[in-house]
């Protein structure tokens, strides 16, 4: 069953895009991909330049951390980061001159080839910006023959509406960077995954796609489960894969990332910045925002007239299905962040029994029962009959149930006892 | 100082909540029920054959029965469980078992075993076995069983309401078709009662609140658009009936009046609406639903011609909810591999043909007059 979700983007959509570029301090968390084994790379007292590289993560990616101001690193301090977790993060005073090293430009993006191109999208520490962080270099970095390239700009969370935001500002860009990257990697085709109900982003891309005979558009439904890579790639190739795409020749790349790889591509500039979409009906004035890699989420949410009231406040990094809740406001932007969702905390509901209305097996879209699952938590072996390993922990199964049992915790709970 | 919660996502949920869903089944009630009293309470007091207290009844029989049911859980909480629960907060989920079980007697019922059938229903029914969402069969259909258990022991099985008894001599080849030789004819089947459109209607005799297919029908789409419902239980169930009595009334030269009786008749759609889709006792991935409806479907078949047909589906669906669980393993499987149950399917139709042609072979002959005729009673 497909699940519509309501959509709540009208005010951020309607709502020009604006900047905050000017922090005090930056402070660059050491983690990637929820992995904080990341090598430091500078010491207090050190001048840095905007784009240079402060950290770099251990292997096997090894893909840097950037600095996105130039200034002194004035020393090391702990953070929330938007897993929940405290994170140890680079602090460093913005000089305010925005001096770079190494910059360039570079008409013709198809110019280099694929070994250049893995290696500049790697050292310009360009990884999925669609929320995952995964090193995007890694994806290429592959000796299959890739045939497809899947962009996403489905962005089925509701309230987010960053990918949005970049698509309709950057279209030309995009499609030329596609087109780049398509004849440098030597792949066949590329569709673009947007919502049928998206009629303004179908619009802007139809427009601008006719010289670009290789790249078409992919309309996907209105569910929310639209956007989940797997079933993208199914609906788009036909084809199963069993951990990664890159198995049948295929690479999923979010919208906002091909943007990034843009600016490496044609300036040589790392990922030091990105549109985060600041919303929720605790913020006075919701709307996207361009905001330096390392800005405290603080300073921006007080740069746009900040919250409308000070206590009730529930603080999500991320999307209201697959975000975060956080204890404070103390987050600093990283690369994937793509959401800063802040709601009035709503009241604590009571949960009623399991009535088995079978409503969280018929949404899910990993195809499990969490009924059974629940009713099954005592047994390691039905568990992994049930292949609780499956679940994507896209949060419809809690969403949908009437009890107001939190069926996705249910299943975290069985994956962590399969997994022993 | 900002005051920051944390909250376990997701952050947003869905409104159609369990409260929701009980009130979408009680709205979608409210037809039958009224049916209910202006057939067993209103056309008797129209044609004088009960007094005022006679006319409300059928309303005072399913308050009882309800208000025993509430009761009944309040106490059990309050002096077993030893719960704090406040009456009115638990008030929604405890109607249900005494509310169907009066829907499902009919209405010459003793009052007293109405409310002994009542407080059975919810203590051996639900609350034994842990209340809301932990039991295995269907409350009010032990409820009933007991009952009408204790009528036939009685010798006190009537389903004619006073003014049904001064035109039908008696409704015994509608509730037991069983203990005719044949499969029945137009004559004997459907016409002391009027037409078919009496059976959808609800104009004929039966429980005090079965008999109304239309209305049933209405509340299947209503609580179906509102999400409250497994839909596809009933459909797989009244579809198997009606495909197996097609094939009896096929073999043996009946129209299509005769599927077509089937499933309006002897409150089957009654049951298979609202007491097969009971959601705690009823199986939740798809595929499993679809072996249960057809397997309901089967079993209904097999009894509607050994013994009188509201029972056989009383019986039929107890067994099936004892089947729940074990189905509902083989469904979750079939998510990921069909295969796993398409042969259980297969084997359900291959069983369900041979029914119907075991069915048509043993009540084969029409042509014999039927011996208990139930002619009109001027």
């Amino acid at each position: 069953m497909a699940l519509h979700l309501p959509k709540y983007k009208k005010r951020t959509i309607d709502h020009a895009l604006t900047k905050y570029l000017r922090p005090k301090y930056i402070y660059i968390p050491l983690i990637n991909a929820g992995d904080t084994n990341i090598t430091n790379l500078v010491q207090k007292g050190d001048y840095v330049y905007k784009g240079s590289i402060v950290a770099r993560r251990k292997n096997p990616f090894k893909i840097p951390l950037l600095s996105s101001v130039s200034g002194t690193v004035i020393g090391f301090e702990e953070h929330l980061c938007y897993n929940g977790e405290i994170v140890k993060c680079i602090k460093i005073e913005n000089d305010f001159k925005e001096a770079t090293i190494n910059s360039s430009k570079n008409d013709k993006l198809n110019t280099y080839s694929k070994k250049e191109f893995i290696e500049i999208i790697k050292e310009c520490g360009i990884v999925g910006m669609g929320g995952s962080g995964f090193p995007t270099f890694a994806k290429y970095d592959t000796k299959k023959k890739i045939n497809t390239l899947i962009i996403d700009a489905v962005e089925s969370e509701p309230y987010v509406t960053a990918d949005y935001a970049v698509a309709s500002n950057y279209i030309e860009e995009i499609l030329e960077t596609i087109d780049a990257i398509l004849e440098i990697n030597n792949i066949e085709k590329c569709y673009i995954a947007v919502k049928k109900s998206n009629h303004e982003l179908v619009n802007i891309i139809n427009s601008h796609i006719g010289t670009y005979l290789k790249v078409k558009i992919f309309l996907v439904d209105d569910s929310y489960a639209s956007g989940w890579e797997r079933m993208l790639v199914s609906k788009i190739t036909k084809e199963e894969y069993k951990i990664h795409p890159g198995e049948i020749g295929v690479i999923v790349n979010n919208i906002s990332t091909i943007y990034a790889i843009y600016e490496a591509l044609k300036y040589n500039r790392g990922l030091t910045e990105r549109i985060v979409t600041f919303t929720g009906d605790m913020l006075k004035v919701p709307q996207n925002i361009i905001v330096k890699v390392g800005t405290p989420v603080r300073d921006v949410i007080d740069a746009i007239e900040g919250y409308k009231r000070n206590k009730d406040i529930t603080f999500i990094a991320g999307g209201p299905m697959m975000g975060t809740s956080l204890s404070s406001d103390d987050l600093m932007v990283t690369p994937n962040l793509n959401c800063v969702l802040i709601i009035k905390k709503s009241k604590d509901e009571e949960s009623l029994p399991c009535i088995r209305c079978g409503k969280c097996v018929e949404v899910c879209p990993a195809k499990l029962s969490p009924v059974l699952i629940k009713e099954n938590l005592k047994s390691a072996e039905k568990l992994q009959k049930l292949q609780v390993e499956k679940c994507i922990e896209c949060g419809l199964c809690s969403y949908v149930c009437p009890s107001n049992l939190n069926m996705r915790e249910c299943v975290k709970l069985a994956k962590s006892k399969v997994r022993g | 100082m900002k005051e920051i919660h944390i909250k376990e996502g997701p952050f947003i949920k869905s409104a159609n909540k369990v409260q929701n869903m009980m009130k979408n089944l009680l709205i979608s009630l409210i037809p039958i029920v009224l049916f209910s009293f202006y057939k067993n309470g209103y056309l008797p007091f129209k044609h004088g054959k009960t007094d005022i207290i006679g006319l409300i009844y059928p309303l005072i029989f399913i308050l009882v029965s309800v208000f025993t049911s509430c009761l009944t859980e309040y106490f059990y909480n309050v002096l077993i469980k030893k719960e704090k629960k406040s009456f009115k907060s638990n008030l929604l989920f405890s109607v249900f078992p005494g509310l169907f079980l009066a829907l499902t007697l009919p209405i010459n019922t003793p009052i007293w075993l109405l409310i002994i059938g009542a407080f059975i229903a919810s203590i051996f029914g639900k609350m034994i076995w842990g209340g809301l969402g932990n039991n295995k069969l269907n409350p009010a259909l032990v409820g009933n069983l007991f009952v009408i258990l204790m009528l036939l022991l009685m010798g006190n099985v009537n389903y004619l309401n006073s003014y049904e008894s001064t035109i039908i001599a008696d409704a015994n080849s509608l509730v037991n078709p069983a203990t005719l030789n044949v499969i029945g004819t137009y004559e004997t089947l459907v016409a002391p009662y009027g037409s078919l459109w009496n059976f959808l209607i609800g104009t004929v005799p039966g429980a005090l609140g079965t008999t109304s297919v239309l209305f049933c029908i209405i509340a299947y789409f209503y609580l179906t658009y509102k999400k409250a419902l497994k839909w596809r239980i009933p459909l797989v169930y009244i579809g198997t009936v009606f495909i197996i009595t097609y094939f009896i009334g096929f073999l043996n030269g009946v129209g299509l009046w005769y599927p077509t009786f089937q499933i309006l008749s002897g409150g089957l759609m009654f049951m298979a609406i609202f007491m097969a889709t009971d959601p705690v006792t009823s199986p939740t991935t798809p595929t499993a639903q679809v072996v249960y409806g057809m397997s309901l479907g089967i079993l209904t078949v097999l009894f509607r011609y050994i013994i009188p047909v509201s029972n056989g589906i009383v019986i039929s669906i107890l067994i099936m909810n004892g089947l729940t669980i074990l189905l509902d393993k083989i469904g979750a499987q079939a998510r990921f591999d069909f295969k796993k149950i398409s042969i259980l399917i297969l084997v359900e139709m291959v069983l369900a043909l041979a029914v119907s042609i075991y069915i048509a072979e043993v009540k084969n002959n029409l042509s014999v007059p039927n011996q208990e005729s139930n002619l009109l009673q001027e």
